[in-house]
Formats: C-alpha cells, sequence, structure tokens
C-alpha cells in the first residue's frame, strides 16, 4: 500500500481495483487499431496533400488545425451534448441485447434481428454469437464472434456503421451484404448485394474495397483473399456470346510487412474468363471448388489439360491450384500459359505468379528472375508494385541493400505510397 | 515465352546466398518519425499510431471505462499531436509527448463531461459499452458502478486518481504528466482516495468485490 492509501484510503483495496480495470479494459484489438488509423489517415488528408502537393498546404493545413483544435475546444462540449442527444434507437425481434452487449435469441427457434430507428437492418443467421458494441448517432457498431449475419444499412450523409467478424473490420456507410466469421476455419466471407464496404484486417495493412456483386473470401490460415465476382458464376452457364464480368483474383501476404509506410496491399488483378466456358472452370472457380477443378484436371490428365485447355481455363487451373496448394500443378499451368499463348495478359501475369510460388517454396533467386522478367514484358502491369517489391525484398535478403538499392529508388520514384515504400525508405537510407 | 531483355539490374539468374538475419522489418525510432511527421509524411502518421495507440488507447479506456468515449478521444489525441509536432523540441521525447497530450486531452474530456452532466444529459449513452474480455457480467456490472462513481468526482482529482492507482505512476510522475507540483498532486489523491473509500463503503456489493479479487478468484 501506498502511503497516501494507508492514511486516507483505510480499507479500500485500490491495488485490487487497479488490478480488475486492468484486466478488464484496455486492450486496442487489430480490427479498432487498423479502422482507427483508417479514420485517422482520412481526417488528415495528408495522402490528398501529397497529391496536390506543396507547402501551402501544409500551411493551409496547420492553420486549419489551430482553428479546428481552438474550435473544437469552444464548442466540444456542445457537439458531444447534440450527438449524445440524436443517437439512433433500436428494438430486438425475436431477441434481446443483454446489459454485457450480447445479442441472446428469445428460443432456440427464433432469429433476432435489430431494427435500427433509421431503418438499418441486422439479422442474424442461426447460431449466430454477436454482440453490440454501440450506437451513436452516426450508426452502431457490431461485432460477429461466431456465424452470419444479413445487414441492411440506409444510407445517410456521414453514417458509421462497423462489423467486426473475428479479427476483421467492415465499415460501411449504406448498403446491403451478408458477412460471417468462422473461427474454427479462420475463415471470413462478405457476399455484397449492394453498396460498397471497405474490409480491414489482418491480411492487409490498408483496405479491400468490395463492390455491388462481389463476394470476399479470407483464408487467414492460408494468406490467402479471394474476390469473386458472383455475377459471373450466373452468367457461366449462358451462351458463349456473352460477355462475363471478370473474376478478381487478390493475394495478401500471410505476414503483412509491418512497415510504417504500408498501404492497401492490392494486388488485384483482372483476367478475362471468356475461354473458360468449354470445362466450366470459371464458374467452378468463381464458386469456390478449387479441389474439384483440380481433381477434374487429374483424371483427364494434367498433360492433355495442358495441351489443348484454353487460356481462360489454364487460368483457372492455375488459381484453383494454387489456392488448393497443388503448386506443381499451378506451376505447370503457368508454364503451359506462357508457352501457348505468350502475347496474352494472363501470360504476361503468370510470370509474377510463378515468382510467388517460386518464394513460397524457397526457391528465392529464381523469385526474383521470375518478378524481373514480369516487370520486363509488363512494366506497368497490376502487379508492377507487388513485383517490384518483392524484387527489392528478396535481392536485398541475397546480395545486400547496396544491390537492392536502386530497386528500392525505382519503387520510390514509381509507388510513393506503396505497400514497400517504408522498406523501400530504409534501403534506400541505408549506407 | 518470347526472347528476353537481360535482367534488369544486371543480377544474375542465381545470385550468391549469404546469411541474414530472421528479422525482415525495419521500424523507425522516433525521431525518424518526428521528421516525417513534420514533412506531413502519410506513413508516419500511420506508423506513430501503430506505435503509440495502444498506449493512449489503454489509458484513455482505463481511465473512462468506455471503448467508444475512448476510440474518439484517442483520435483527437493524435490529431493534436501531428498539429503541434513541430513543438516537440526532443524529437526523442515523442512517446512522453504523446502521453502528456492524452493526460491534457483526458481532463479536458473529463471536465466536458461533467459540464454535460450539470446539463442534466446522460453521458453513458443508452447501450451497454462493448463487452470486456475475461470479465464476467456480474464484474463488468460491478466495474460499471465503479466508473459511475468516478464520475461524479472532479477532473483533476479522478485524473490524479486514475494515474496514481490504475496507471501505477508515482506521485512525482503523475505531478510532471499533470503539470500540477507534488503537492497538488498529493492534495488531489488524497481527496479522491478517501471519496473512492467512503463511496465503496456505501456500495458494499462493489467492495466485497474488489475485496475478494474480482472474477478472477472466484472458483
Amino acid at each position: 500500500m501506498t502511503p497516501e492509501q494507508s492514511r486516507d484510503g483505510e480499507e479500500f483495496p485500490f491495488e485490487a481495483v487497479a488490478g480488475e480495470i486492468r484486466a478488464a479494459r484496455g486492450r486496442l484489438s487489430a480490427p479498432q487499431r487498423a479502422e482507427g488509423a483508417r479514420e485517422l489517415l482520412a481526417k488528415l488528408g495528408w495522402g490528398e496533400e501529397a497529391a496536390h502537393g506543396g507547402r501551402r498546404g501544409v500551411r493551409r493545413w496547420a492553420a486549419g488545425a489551430v482553428a479546428f483544435a481552438v474550435l473544437a475546444s469552444a464548442l466540444g462540449v456542445f457537439a458531444v451534448v447534440h450527438r449524445a442527444a440524436r443517437a439512433l434507437s433500436y428494438s430486438v425481434d425475436g431477441g434481446r441485447v443483454e446489459r454485457n452487449g450480447f445479442i441472446e435469441s428469445d428460443a432456440v427457434t427464433s432469429l433476432p434481428t435489430l431494427r435500427f430507428s433509421d431503418g438499418s437492418r441486422l439479422a442474424l443467421d442461426r447460431g449466430t454469437r454477436a454482440s453490440l458494441g454501440w450506437v451513436d448517432g452516426r450508426g452502431a457498431r457490431v461485432a460477429i464472434t461466431d456465424g452470419s449475419a444479413h445487414v441492411d444499412i440506409v444510407h445517410r450523409p456521414k453514417a458509421r456503421w462497423l462489423f467486426d467478424a473475428g479479427p476483421f473490420l467492415i465499415s460501411v456507410t449504406g448498403t446491403a451484404f451478408t458477412f460471417g466469421w468462422k473461427p474454427g476455419d479462420e475463415q471470413l466471407d462478405v457476399q455484397m448485394e449492394r453498396g460498397s464496404v471497405e474490409v480491414s484486417g489482418p491480411l492487409s495493412d490498408g483496405v479491400i474495397a468490395l463492390r455491388s456483386g462481389q463476394h470476399l473470401t479470407v483464408r487467414v490460415r492460408d494468406g490467402e483473399t479471394v474476390i469473386r465476382d458472383v455475377e459471373t458464376a450466373a452468367n457461366e452457364g449462358a451462351p458463349a456470346a456473352t460477355n462475363p464480368a471478370p473474376i478478381e483474383t487478390v493475394k495478401a501476404t500471410a505476414a503483412p510487412e509491418a512497415s510504417p509506410g504500408a498501404s492497401v496491399a492490392n494486388t488485384a488483378s483482372s483476367r478475362s474468363a471468356r475461354d473458360g466456358v468449354g470445362r466450366g472452370w470459371s464458374a467452378r472457380l468463381a464458386a469456390g471448388d478449387f479441389e474439384g477443378i483440380v481433381r477434374q484436371a487429374q483424371r483427364s490428365g494434367i498433360e492433355t489439360c495442358l495441351a489443348d485447355a484454353s487460356s481462360g481455363e489454364l487460368t483457372a487451373l492455375a488459381d484453383a491450384a494454387r489456392y488448393s496448394r497443388h503448386d506443381d500443378i499451378a506451376r505447370k499451368a503457368l508454364v503451359a500459359l506462357e508457352r501457348r499463348f505468350p502475347q496474352s495478359a494472363p501470360a504476361r501475369d503468370a510470370a509474377f505468379l510463378l515468382g510467388r510460388l517460386e518464394e513460397t517454396q524457397g526457391a528465392t533467386a529464381k523469385a526474383v528472375s521470375s518478378y524481373d522478367e514480369y516487370l520486363q514484358r509488363s512494366p506497368s502491369g497490376t502487379y508492377a508494385s507487388e513485383a517490384l517489391g518483392r524484387e527489392m525484398t528478396l535481392t536485398q535478403l541475397l546480395s545486400g541493400d547496396a544491390v537492392a538499392r536502386k530497386m528500392a529508388s525505382e519503387y520510390l520514384d514509381r509507388f510513393p505510397g506503396g505497400t514497400y515504400a517504408s522498406r523501400a525508405r530504409s534501403i534506400a537510407q541505408s549506407r | 515465352m518470347g526472347q528476353l531483355k537481360p535482367p534488369r539490374w544486371g543480377l544474375s539468374a542465381h545470385p550468391p546466398l549469404r546469411l541474414v538475419s530472421p528479422a525482415l522489418t525495419v521500424q523507425p525510432d522516433d525521431p525518424t518519425l518526428v521528421a516525417a511527421l513534420s514533412a506531413h509524411e502519410e506513413w508516419a502518421a500511420r506508423a506513430t499510431w501503430n506505435r503509440y495507440a495502444p498506449m493512449v488507447y489503454g489509458l484513455l479506456d482505463r481511465a473512462l471505462g468506455s471503448a467508444g468515449e475512448s476510440e474518439d478521444l484517442a483520435q483527437e489525441v493524435f490529431l493534436r499531436v501531428f498539429a503541434a509536432i513541430k513543438t516537440l523540441r526532443e524529437p526523442s521525447a515523442l512517446r512522453s509527448f504523446i502521453y502528456s497530450t492524452a493526460i491534457r486531452m483526458l481532463r479536458w474530456h473529463l471536465r466536458s463531461k461533467r459540464i454535460r452532466r450539470l446539463l442534466t444529459l446522460s453521458d453513458s449513452g443508452i447501450v451497454p459499452d462493448r463487452a470486456s474480455p475475461g470479465v464476467d457480467s456480474e464484474g463488468r456490472e460491478l466495474l460499471e458502478r465503479f466508473y459511475r462513481m468516478l464520475g461524479t468526482m472532479g477532473a483533476d482529482d479522478r485524473t490524479a486518481f486514475t494515474l496514481r492507482h490504475i496507471e501505477g505512476l508515482r506521485l512525482e510522475e503523475v505531478a510532471a504528466a499533470t503539470g500540477a507540483s507534488l503537492a497538488t498532486v498529493k492534495r488531489r489523491v488524497r481527496r479522491a482516495n478517501k471519496r473512492v473509500a467512503a463511496m465503496a463503503k456505501a456500495d458494499p456489493d462493489l467492495l466485497a468485490y474488489f475485496v475478494r479479487g474480482g472474477a478472477r478468484n472466484d472458483p
């Protein structure tokens, strides 16, 4: 006990109180931190300032910040009062919100639905464990620890709705979507219906933007993020004359660069699936049937497929094999793409994807060569930022800072806000 | 595959391998961050947030007992820090600069809450705060009662009490962090102690909960 306690605190157990509070409060979760960074950077607007540049902007910002601080100090109380006074109200059909925030169903058969006073709605699926974090005038925060829910948010200016799904955070303003988190599989799914959302979480230091009709699947354990256009799957059975929407794939590294300059790890590529109708692999890829595609190829004979498959089929096979960890088949499909369709966009991307495969297998030098080859063939390609960043990183490993420095300079010239900008700066500054 | 140009950097296809440290990530030090923040480098703002937000949020959340309030206030703290970064004379003191800014903002916020209470408006909101992991519902309710109890204190006394007992700072450190004299801090902490002890006596459940060591000591 400290002196002032023994004199004045008498029997009150200050240490025990402190222990309870430290155990219960004060931990900033990864999604909270990611969302906080996003919100802070948006408020700062330094990225825009850099884009529109100049010290005048800096001085204007500083003046604005001082003015804001003064204004905030003067009006803060009333702003808070105002915000508290106009918080949304809500009701729960088929359930209730406990004091601790957990959303409980009234009966085993009922599915709780939260209805908010602005017309927004959240319906839990059966067996879902969820809790209500807070509600204010702009929206609410709901966390799902296991299960899924359908969300329909009414668009309003300055709305802020946040949905935690395991370690991920989904931020929306007005949209309809279904999302779920499977803790056992460490899998996030977000199925968009309308509007757009932003997803942040452990596989990316930035955010993944989703739009209407897309389905995001993140497998944390595999370090894989896949965005599928659901309309593609629906269109796949249509006549070949139709022009299906593209499939997008995003590959986020399982061990994200913890560098300060990391931004959106966006290595998305769009590739045509127009040749993939024959075997239906594009549709099955969109549906997530990766193992099924590989099994069919194995039944038909891998070599046969590699010889007669279309560009779209080879692309789908390569993706399916990569996602299902059949690296050897993925490699063969990518090499076949390069050999048989050398001028096609998928063939150009193949060099990058081969680099990723080689890197995951520890063939670092080969990976550097593949990235370099990709950058020669597609200097402004979809994967250019990622390829240059990986090439720089691996070159630093293999040959040291001096050799990697040229790549770091090129990276900073071309992608000053890119995922690898921080590492590039540290390499460029190393002497 | 078509004919390729030689590698762009004159690298051989198989560069010589050498042993490297497994640590791949280089984190900038505080002076580097301060310089970059002064130049409005966005990566520095992100890095500063990532490095110090847990500290700031932890302080605020333990002091306020509200995740929502703490998140909002943490944002304000960092905006204030970035706005005033050029006034920081010793770049290596970024951590203490952020910490002292957080304490100033906390006191301002507590004063605002008291004014709000004088206006007889609720400051607790209409929904429960985020569930705290590892705390049972009884413990959560009792902690809420404890925070309501703290809410009746003045901002200065409450800040001193929080820093002394919850954050575990020495009295001299509390004085330095709040800009008050040691004598003033002692007076504030003593006053807060007496008040908390008196209020706890009127709430035997709360007192019993803390005396038995909360949920962690339950069978």
